[in-house]
This record gives C-alpha cells, structure tokens and sequence, in this order.
C-alpha cells in the first residue's frame, strides 16, 4: 500500500502540491488525474524520489520511503511522463543496463529481456539504436524497463502516450493484470475514457489540492454525474471550454 | 526575401556555428565564444611577443631573412590549424540539420534565404576567427617585418648552365665566372674589406691547382673538422694492417682496446671498430655528459670523462644496429687506438699518416709560423671565434689543414699504390694497403649512401666525400676514382644557412664532370621600409591570413559538400563521423610534422615537398604581396592562387547542390547514429553495477561525437606536444631506423617525456568528458534506480576511468615500448606510467561523486584555456621528473624507489578521493551546483549597511 500524507511541495514562492493526502492499495488501480499545472507529475516525482517533500510524509506499506530509499526503489518501477532516453544505446543495450543497475542476475534477465522485447514487438529492432525508435516504441522500452525486475509499486504517468490501439488494449489489460496480481499501481493520465475503464479509484488534483479521493462508481453516485469527463470536469477545470474555443477564434480572426 | 527572415536566420546560425553547447558555460554561448576569443587573444598577444624580439633582433643577411620566413610560416600555419579546427568544431553547424529542418521547414522560409544566412553566418564566423587571432599580432608582425626589411641575398636554387668538363688548370677561370654569377654573386663575400675566405684545391689527373679567394691565401691553415674522421679511420686501417689492434682486426671488440676495468665486457655482442668506423655502433651522437650547447666543451672534455661515460653506458651492440652518425663514434676510436698505440692521438697521426704524406701544415697543434697562417674563422652572424679545441674527442674533428695539404691527402686517396714507403716514417710501409682497405664499403648509410671507413660513398655519382664544420669554419672534401679527380673547400666561416662550402664543392665536382653546376650566386630580396613598406605589409599580411583561412574553410566544407552530394545521405551521415576526425588528425599532424622552410630550402633546388605543403603556398601569396618575393617560392605563391580560386569554387557549387540535397533529405530519411554493430559483446568490468557504467560510459564515448572531438581536443594538443618533443630531440631523424637499445640510449628522455605528456592529456581528457552529460534529461534512470551511495558510484566511476585511460595506456605503451626498447626499461617504465596515471585517475577523482556523462555541466567554472597553459608551464616541471626516472631506470634500488613511491601516491590519491565519497555529507551528484550568487554589498555612504527588513 502506498500512502500519501499531507505532502507539500513548494518551489521558489510556488505551492505546487498542497497538503495531498491518499492511498493506493495493492489490488487495484488507481487512476491520479488533474489538468495540466496542478501538480500532478510534481507528485510523481516525489513518490518516486526524484523530489524532495517540503512537508508531509510518503510510505510504502506502511514505511516512510525516505528511511530506506534505495530498499524502496528496488521494488518500484516507474514510466515517466516524457520518453527521455539515452537513444544512442540499442533497445536491447538500455534494458540490459538496467537489468545490471537493478543487480539482477545475468542469465534470468536475459531472457526476460528478451521474452518483454518479443511480446512487445520490439525483437527486430533490438540491436537498432534508441534515437532511430518512433514514439510508441521509446514507450515500450520504458514499460519493459519498469517492469523488468518485477515491482511491487508501479507508477505509471501517461504509459499510453504515442502507443497504437494495438499496445495500447495491451497495455490497459496488463495495468488490469497486474493489480490483479497484488501489485500497487498508480496510474496518471489526460486519457479519462481510459482511466475510467481501467481504474476503479481515482484521485483528481486541482491547483496543488485534492479535490477528489474515491472509487469511480462513488463518485458517479456522489456527484450524480453519468461519466467521469463530467466529474473532472466539475472539479478540475475552471473555464467554459466552449467559451474558450470561441475566443480563440474570434482572436486569430482579427 | 524577407530582410528580418535574413537577420534572425543569420543571428541564430552564428551563435550555433560552433555546436558545443555541450560545453558552453551555463548553456551561454555567448560566453563560450567570449571564451574562445580571450583564447586567441592571448596566442596572439604571444606572437607579437615573438615579433618584438624579431624586430629587436641583430641577425643579418640570409638568416634574418630565414627567420624572417620561418615566422610568416608559422603566423600561416597557425592560421590554418586555428581555422582548421573551428572548422571541425563547426562540423554539425555548416549543414542543416534535423532539428533546424523542423523547425523552420513548416515556416513560409525560402530555401534561399536559409541558404544565405547561412552562408553569411559561415563567413562572419570565419572572419571573426581569423581577426581576433590576428588581433594585436597582424599590427606587430607588419611592423616588425618592415623594420628588418632590407635588401638580402639568399642561396639561389637553381643550376648554371651545363659546360664542357674542365680540367684542374682551368677551373680557377670558370669559378671565377661562376663566382660572378648571381644577384649579388658569391663573390661578393670574399671582396674587399670582407671577412670571408676560402681556400680551394682541385685535383684531376695528377694536376692539382690551389687557389683562394677573400682573406685565405692559397697556403692558409683552417679548421677542417668532421673530415678529421677520414683521418681516425685512415688510422685505424694503418694499425690493423700492422697488427696492433688485434687478431680480429677490423673486428676487435674497441673494449680491448681500453684500460682495464674501463668498462665490463657486456652480455651479446660487442662494439667493434668496425662498428666506430662506420658510424654501426648504436652510440649517441655525442656522450651525455657533454654539452651540445657549449663550443668550447672539448676542450675541458678528458679522457676521464669519456671513460665515465662508456662505463655507465657500456659498450653493447645492438643486434639490429643501423646507420647513425656519431662525433663520439670517433672519439672514442681515436681515444681507443692511441691508448693501445702508447702515444698521443697528434703523435699517432704525425707518424702513421700526415708525415708519411707529406702534411706538414695539418696538425693538431700548430707551431707559431702555422698560427700565424691560420685565417680567423667567423660564426653564422660574422663574428669572430676561437679556432676549436678538443682534447679527447680529437678524433671526431680535431685537425687543421690547408689546401695544398688536403690535396695531397686526396691523392693517396685517389692512388694509394703510389704512395712509396718513408724509411724516417715506419708506419708508412703498411700506408698503401690501409688506404685502400679505408675505401671498402662496408655498410648502407642512408639513402643513396654508403659508408667505408669514415668516408661516405655516393652510389649514384661514385664518389667518396665528407664535410666537416667548427664554430668557425666549415670544410668539404671528396675524390672521385672514376673521373681520377678530387677537391677540398676550406672557408673560414660557420654556414649552416647556405652551407656554401658544400655547394661549392658540389659545384666543382660537376664542374669537372661537364654537368649543369649548383648556382653559386644568390638573388635578392627586395624589400620596402617605411611607411609605404608597412602598409603594403599590412595588407599582405591580412589578405594572407583571410586566404589562408578560407582556403582551409572552404577545404572542409568542399569535402563535406562532395561527400555529401556523391553519397547516399546514410552514409554521409557514418562517413561524416570519420571525415571530421581524419580531418582534426590531419590538421594537427600536419602543423606538427611539416618540415621547417630552413630544412627544405637550404639544398633542395626543387622543393617538391613545398609543393605539397598549403601553408607554403600562402608563404609565397605573402611575400609576393609584400613586394620580398624569393624566385624559389614564386611557383608556390602561383598555386596559392590556383588552388585558393579551385577550392572556393568547387566549394560553393559542391555546398549549394548539397545544402539543397540535404534539406530534401533530412525530411525524407531518418537520421542515423553511428553504427552500434561490434560493441554487443563487451565484457565485465567488475560486479554488474560498475560493468553496467563502464560498458555505458564506453559506448557514450563511441557513439557520441561531440564528447569523441572534445577528447580529440585533449588528445590533440597531448600528441602534439609529442611530437614537439620528439622533433626537438636530436635524435629525432631516423629514430625507428636503428635498434631497441640504441633507440633507448638516444632519445629515452624525449620518449619517455612524451609518453607523460600524451598519458596525461589522456586521463584529463577522458575524465573532462566524463563530466560533460550526453541528454541531460535521461539521466532520470539513474536517479530512480537502487544504485547506492556515493562510495558505489565513485567505485563504478573509477572503474570505468580506469578501463577507459589506464588500461588502454598499460597495453599501448606496454606493446610500444617493448618493441622500441630493451624489456628491462620497457617494462619499468610501464608500469611507472601505469602507476602516475592511476595517480592522476585518482587525482580527477577527488571531488567526482557524479556517474559519468549523467550530471549537468556548468564548464565556465572551469577556465579550460587557463588549465591549458598552466599544463605547459607544468612541462618545464616533467622535463627534470624525466631525467630523474630515466636516471633511476639504470639504477635497481632507485627504480624500486621509483615504483614504491609512485604505488604509495597512488595508495594515497585513492584513499583520499575515497574518503570524500564515505562521508556523511556526500551524495551523488546529478545537477552542478551553480556557483554561489553575487550579492551587492549595498554599502551606504556613512558605511553602514541597512538590515534587511524582516518578513
């Protein structure tokens, strides 16, 4: 279980993350939305260690992740939100680098290597490098290292960006799969027809805070609203998107 | 076209033409290139240095005028390899790339207007290049030029006109004429009121003719230096025939020949006299605890030291021995046959060869009457110098003689079977038989070269012959068996410039010959003073420089262009990764290697290699500019022209086709990195987090080119800097020619410094490239993996340190030094240098709690250029380091010393950089701290300072 308490993070004179407060439990998905600029990946970054919390507290079943940070990172795996790779390595170098930094042995990660690179099409182009992979492929090497050794905790921040529908009902199938399997999985992402269909909790942010904390089907009922476009919408975005469309418009026409 | 489109394209590909923002302190260009600026600043404030002491300077005649030239080569050449490298720098930047394409391809931009402002931004670059190098030095260099102007003459290389052969009565006549011939003639150094004289004998067919000119006299006694040798090893040849060397003769091992308990006898092979005598024995030129500087060393040099000398250094042959000349070859023969003889080297000489034929003026002392018929002897700027004096080294150059006396000593040469038997001389009975044995050849001495006993032997012209030189004199002599003719040229000056004695002895040999003779005469340099001469200086000098740049410039971008347009853009894009570090090899060998004008000049009529060289072709453009043109350059200065018209044309339609080409394609086909092929398999380096960052840190480095030409960089200036050190060294000239020992005992001290050198420029350069981040951005990984503490990443830093510098180095230098040396300092000396780098890896070390390539680089902190020149300064430093290894190496309880000394700095070096990871405070690093902010004191007027008011 992963658990979030009164975590803020200030940047200079900025609250990006005020005060959020949640837990994600093994077994189940859960879905962390917000419009771009409330804080979102900020928290990403702090679960994953990347950032440092100005206050508040993050624990992994039931420990405070910064006590042992490295025994923590171990058992996480981690996509982030853009597809920064070293693209001189090949697909097949990036994984087995990662398979060494996570010390795991050579024989068994070689051929799970090797087994994630053909379920996700990617065996062909092993030995190609990074820099010449279009962007769904940079997204499976990410998921085949988050996934590599195995984790417990897996935070996912837009795993579907640049997939085609073929890997990406894959990929909504295997987040499924996976909670199934016991595994914490905490899933960021704009893509709410997803969200909706995958997680059954979702957390919504808005300007650093925690509008939201609930499963779907309570917050369907809670707020009497048929869609979760309709609920974020309620919650997360301030402006008339018609309005805004219009001024748009109107502007570049002038 | 859109002027502002023009402008802005033309701002942004200026400050992009040098694509290193990799380095550029806090992402500012702006201030990498103020950085770059400062740079060539300074090396020109350096070259103006040069040109106030030029200008300052008292050399005269065709000296000055050599330095003169060697200057404006170097102000060229420099140019060149400046430009050549903004050019590679500039590598990615002069043809569009991905980035740029995308960007303004969906913008309504003509392909004309990119094409242009880039092209405008190329130009800009090149020039600013080119004027902040010449800054201050292209205002003094003029000046200084035109204040040394003045009409000179130099050698003229050409040949006078095929006559009849003449026979010696009438070769005064014809060198009277050839003399006069030129602009000024030759003969204007023995005119009137001159100090020059030259005595010359001729002998053909039995008829010899003395002659002089200047202040010589036909009878005038001068130093004839190297020729002495002939002399030592006419002396050798007398006592073997006489049986007083040995039974092996020719073979006696020289050791027998010494004291006893001189020297040990060595384990394999001996030197012989044999081996003295035909320059075999692997020996230094000269003993090293002689000075080469000071001329009047020899006569403080005794046989004690010599002894020294040969006993530290012992007297074994290298079995792979070649050629080399050696001045301590025949002093230590010399020393070797007077000390089996019981007499002196002079009395040897008197009884076994100068009195026997009849020279009584070629002695080594001289009585009172001869003293006063020595003609003064004048150093290369005209100044009067004591005649030399040498006591143990007498044999390797020691005699004076006169004409008269030579040519008697080349017509035993020429016909030993007339030389009769002197009952007053008892050693001339043997003299016929030593003559001719002193004529077999016995080895090879260079190309087209032979040696016998002393005496060189040209296979093409078969002709004996051998020059010598003093601080005062200079001296030729030669015998030709075929053509039963001979001469000798004695002139009473040092000439190492124009070398006159020997081209006018090659003169008369192919005067007698009835061949097209070497021109004697000279031409002149015009030259202008003033303020007309300064200006028309001035704009020689520029227009040089910009031509010798863009000839450069447009030499990369031609190739670049043709590559780009005749290949397929995939392996362009692979080729190109090549091409521009051939081209950085290339500019940096060649400004090293090229020989110096005064080398290539002096004897070679048809300076071939010249035509080769471009930064002597824009030699010749300057001084045809300037109005000081020497006739042998003009071809050169034509080609300058050619070649600069040829380039920027085929540039200019090879980058326009391609720039167009290009475009097109960066749109169509994805760009290719370098290919990853061959670096699946590498092995481990340690446990599997330190083979995962070395094998990392090794591909990065491969694959990335702006960290490989930043490692060029460093790697560039090291091997340089060898090079320096190994031209410098006068050992230099076939030093792979001869055998491992010889090759240890000759130029150990340049090897060994030079192998310092490049190792640490080496280490550096791969730990600064260490710091610089390959996609910032990426390193997220590191930053989310278990990797542990600062201690784990420093053990996996330094193991890929380690397999990146000290294990290449330990193979390399291992490999090269075994196969140049003898195993017993090859191997020291590689494992000091395995162990001085681990120092220096540890020494980078301290304060590196980063993974290699994955930390932000703020480089401005650094001051590169300023660590730059503090490494040279270190090199005056390393010089003495070096002796003292190389003293050390010979002795087995100092090298221990060495070994354990080094071993115990680098016990220590790692310990303290291991230290700094183990404390609390540590943590791996992934953004450089940026230096600390500048806060303004605020101080009032009253000097308080007000507090600030609380929140």
């Amino acid at each position: 279980m992963l658990e979030l308490r009164n975590v803020s993070k200030r940047f200079t004179g900025v609250i990006a993350v005020d005060q959020v407060s949640f837990t994600a439990r093994a077994g189940e998905v859960t879905g962390y939305l917000g419009p771009n600029g409330s804080g979102k990946s900020t928290t990403m970054k702090m679960i994953t260690g990347l950032l440092d919390l100005t206050s508040g507290e993050i624990l992994f079943e039931g420990a405070r992740i910064q006590n042992d940070l490295i025994a923590y990172k171990r058992r996480m795996g981690y996509v982030p939100e853009e597809p920064h790779l070293y693209s001189h390595l090949t697909g097949l170098e990036y994984l087995v680098m990662i398979g060494q930094l996570r010390n795991m042995p050579g024989k068994p990660t070689a051929d799970r290597i090797d087994g994630l690179l053909r379920l996700f099409s990617l065996h062909g182009d092993r030995h190609s490098p990074i820099s010449a992979y279009s962007k769904g492929m940079r997204q499976k090497i990410l998921l085949s290292a988050a996934l590599l050794h195995n984790p417990d905790l897996i935070l996912l921040d837009e795993p579907f960006s640049g997939l085609d529908v073929a890997s990406a009902l894959v990929m909504r199938s295997l987040i499924q799969e996976l909670a199934a399997r016991g595994k914490v999985v905490l899933f960021s992402s704009h893509e709410l027809e997803t969200v909706e269909r995958v997680c059954s909790h979702v957390v919504i942010l808005h300007r650093g805070k925690l509008v939201a904390d609930d499963s779907i089907e309570s917050l369907r009922t809670l707020m009497a609203l048929p869609k979760l476009e309709d609920i974020f919408s309620q919650l997360a975005v301030d402006t008339d998107p018609a309005a805004v469309s219009r001024e748009i418009a109107d502007l570049i026409r002038a | 076209m859109s002027r502002q489109q023009f402008r802005v394209l033309y701002r942004e590909f200026l400050f992009r033409m040098v694509d290193l923002e990799l380095i550029a302190p806090e992402g500012d260009m702006t201030r990498l290139l103020g950085q770059f600026a400062a740079l060539l600043i300074f090396l020109s404030l350096g070259c103006s240095l040069i040109a106030i002491l030029f200008a300052d300077g008292r050399q005269g005649g065709a000296g000055a005028l050599m330095t003169a030239w060697g200057n404006e080569h170097f102000l060229i050449s420099t140019t060149m390899l400046v430009v050549g490298l903004f050019a590679v720098l500039s590598w990615d930047s002069t043809f569009p790339n991905r980035r740029e394409v995308m960007v303004l391809a969906p913008l309504p931009l003509r392909a004309r207007t990119l094409f242009l402002a880039k092209v405008a931004a190329v130009a800009t670059a090149l020039s600013l290049t080119v004027v902040t190098l010449h800054l201050v030095s292209g205002i003094a260099w003029p000046y200084a030029l035109t204040i040394r102007a003045d009409v000179r003459a130099a050698p003229a290389p050409t040949y006078d006109p095929a006559l009849p052969p003449v026979d010696a009565a009438g070769v005064q006549a014809v060198l009277d004429h050839d003399l006069a011939r030129g602009n000024p003639p030759a003969l204007a150094l023995f005119a009137p009121g001159s100090t020059g004289g030259v005595a010359i004998g001729v002998l053909q067919h039995g008829v010899r003719r003395v002659f002089s000119y200047g202040t010589a006299k036909p009878d005038s006694i001068l130093q004839i230096g190297s020729i002495t040798k002939t002399f030592t090893g006419l002396l050798l040849a007398q006592m073997v025939a006489q049986d007083r060397v040995g039974w092996r003769g020719l073979d006696e091992p020289v050791r027998t020949l010494l004291p006893d308990g001189a020297v040990r006898r060595p384990i394999g092979y001996e030197i012989t006299l044999l081996d003295l005598a035909t320059h075999h024995s692997g020996l230094p030129p000269i003993p090293d605890n002689v000075s080469p500087y000071d001329t009047g060393a020899g006569a403080h040099y005794h046989a004690a030291d010599l002894y020294d000398f040969v006993k530290r250094h012992g007297l074994a042959r290298p079995p792979d021995v070649s050629f080399e000349y050696s001045n301590l070859n025949f002093a230590l023969l010399g020393q070797a046959l007077s000390n089996r003889a019981q007499a002196s080297y002079a009395d040897l000489m008197r009884s076994q060869i100068t009195g026997p034929l009849g020279m009584p003026d070629t002695a080594l002392s001289l009585s009172p009457e001869q003293r006063a018929r020595l003609i003064q002897g004048h150093d290369s700027l005209l100044r009067p110098v004591a005649p030399m004096v040498l006591d143990v080294l007498a044999g390797a150059g020691a005699l004076d003689s006169t004409a008269g006396d030579m040519l008697r000593y080349l017509d035993a040469q020429l016909h030993p079977e007339q030389v009769a038997a002197d009952p007053a001389f008892p050693g001339s009975a043997t003299l016929a038989a030593a003559l001719a044995q002193t004529h077999q050849l016995h080895a090879d001495a260079g190309p087209g070269q032979r040696i016998a006993l002393a005496w060189a032997y040209d296979t093409q012209a078969g002709v004996y012959w051998h020059n010598g030189a003093t601080a005062g004199y200079t001296a030729y002599a030669y015998f030709d068996p075929r053509h039963d003719s001979a001469a000798v040229v004695l002139l009473n000056r040092l000439d190492a410039v124009t070398a006159f004695a020997d081209r006018l002895g090659l003169h008369l040999r192919q005067r007698l010959a009835g061949q097209p003779a070497i021109s004697l005469g000279s031409v002149v340099i015009p030259a202008a003073g003033g303020l007309p001469g300064w200006l028309r200086s001035l704009a020689a000098y520029w227009i040089t420089m910009f031509a010798a740049g863009t000839f450069i410039f447009c030499c990369v971008l031609g190739v670049q262009g043709l590559a780009a347009q005749l290949l397929p853009r995939r392996q362009f894009l692979r080729l190109s990764s090549i091409l521009q570090m051939a081209a950085f090899c290339l500019f940096v060998g060649v400004y090293f290697l090229e020989p110096p004008v005064i080398a290539t000049l002096n004897f070679d009529p048809d300076p071939r290699l010249l035509a080769w060289l471009p930064s002597y072709w824009f030699l010749g453009m300057f001084q045809q500019m300037s109005g000081s043109l020497h006739p042998a350059l003009a071809p050169l200065a034509r080609r300058a022209w050619e070649a600069l018209v040829l380039v920027a044309g085929i540039t200019a339609g090879a980058y326009l086709l391609s720039y167009m080409r290009t475009l097109r394609k960066i749109v169509e086909e994805p760009d290719i990195v370098p290919t990853v092929r061959g670096l699946h398999g590498l092995p481990r380096f340690g446990n599997a987090f330190q083979t995962a960052i070395a094998q990392f840190s090794i591909r990065t480095l491969l694959r990335s080119r702006q960290h490989r030409v930043i490692l060029a960089f460093y790697a560039g200036i090291g091997f340089g800097l060898t090079i320096l050190f190994l031209r410098a060294s006068a050992a230099g000239q076939q030093f792979f020619a001869v055998s491992a020992a010889a090759r240890w005992q000759r130029a150990s001290i340049p090897v060994l410094t030079s192998s310092l050198v490049l190792m640490s420029f080496w280490v550096f350069g791969v730990r600064m490239v260490f710091a610089m981040p390959l996609e910032i951005r990426a390193n997220w990984i590191f930053r989310t993996l278990p990797l542990g503490g600062p201690s784990q990443c420093l053990a996996a830093s330094r193991r890929a340190l380690y397999v990146m510098t000290v294990a290449p180095m330990f193979a390399v230098s291992g490999t090269l030094f075994l196969w140049m040396w003898p195993w017993r300092p090859a191997a020291i000396h590689t494992a000091a240098l395995t162990l001085l780098s681990t120092v220096f890896v540890e020494l980078s070390l301290h304060g590196f709690l980063k993974l290699p390539f994955t930390c932000s680089y703020q480089p401005g902190k650094r001051n590169m250029h300023i660590m730059i020149l503090c490494a040279v300064l270190v090199l005056a430093v390393v010089n003495s380091a070096v002796r003292w290894e190389r003293d050390s190496l010979e002795d087995p309880p100092r090298t221990a010393l060495m070994l354990v000394m080094l071993a115990g700095a680098a016990a220590l070096a790692r310990w303290r950089a291991s230290a700094e990871a183990h404390s609390e405070l540590a943590a791996v690093q992934f953004d450089d701290p940026l230096p600390p902010t500048v806060f303004p004191l605020d101080i009032h007027k009253d000097g308080v300072t007000p507090m600030p008011a609380a929140d």
